[in-house]
């Protein structure tokens, strides 16, 4: 394992620690897309490119903002000092950086990738239609409960 | 790998103390999302280390799920909400 996997994983440890002992809802959910975006970072650098795409995308894309949108439906937020966006921002620094520092050096296998696509469309095809009669069931169910 | 499984191992014990503690429904699902998290790093790190592109599939597989309930959950949160006027377990 490299050093920058220390680095990534422990601001990884550190902000789900923060985003699991902060008091407002707006706070840790800040904390929980810095973790995704450091356990992606993780992902790409141990060869996974896709996982990692698919980490921002999904966790720090479209879980957090569903969070962050029913937080401000039921919860609005009273006193969001400035002062608690530091931390965050200072760690998202370091993350960037590391950034800068793998991407231009770490370019992308595009075998595994052509494996990968293989994989999932012709030996895993039925998993991914499953994915989708999952994800359409969901849609439906939130819908049915959200109904008022 | 070792690293892999212990950073895995103490993020998921990270989102099963907070599903334990909080007495909060958002954090309790906030916790879920941590542990699926953890449990989709320790498949795609030891795939990774393995040369084996399955670890990716089931990434696929564990953030469609992880999608999938939590917009069913935060659906059940927003009517708990509507009925008890607040989201504070007991």
């Amino acid at each position: 394992m490299s050093s920058l996997f220390y680095v990534t994983s422990s601001i990884a440890i550190f902000s789900t620690f923060m985003a699991m002992i902060s008091r407002h809802a707006i706070h840790a959910l800040l904390y929980f897309i810095l973790s995704a975006l450091a356990l992606s970072l993780a992902i790409y650098d141990m060869g996974a490119p896709f996982a990692a795409v698919l980490e921002v995308i999904i966790y720090a894309g479209a879980i957090m903002v569903l969070f962050v949108f029913v937080v401000m439906l039921i919860n609005p937020s009273k006193d969001l000092s400035r002062r608690s966006f530091w931390m965050p921002g200072f760690l998202a620094l370091i993350l960037v950086a590391e950034l800068c520092f793998r991407v231009p050096r770490h370019s992308v296998v595009p075998q595994a990738n052509q494996n990968l696509a293989l994989a999932l469309f012709q030996q895993y095809g039925t998993l991914v239609e499953l994915v989708s009669f999952l994800l359409l069931a969901g849609l439906l169910a939130a819908y049915r409960i959200g109904k008022k | 790998m070792n690293e892999i499984l212990t950073v895995s191992s103490i993020l998921f014990g990270i989102g099963v103390l907070g599903l334990l503690l909080r007495r909060n429904l958002l954090f309790i699902l906030l916790s879920i999302e941590v542990m699926f998290n953890a449990a989709a790093f320790a498949f795609v790190g030891i795939a990774c280390q393995l040369g084996q592109v399955e670890g990716q599939v089931m990434f696929l597989l564990i953030a469609s799920v992880a999608a999938a309930e939590i917009g069913i959950g935060l659906a059940l949160l927003m009517a708990y909400d509507r009925i008890f006027k607040t989201i504070d377990l007991g």
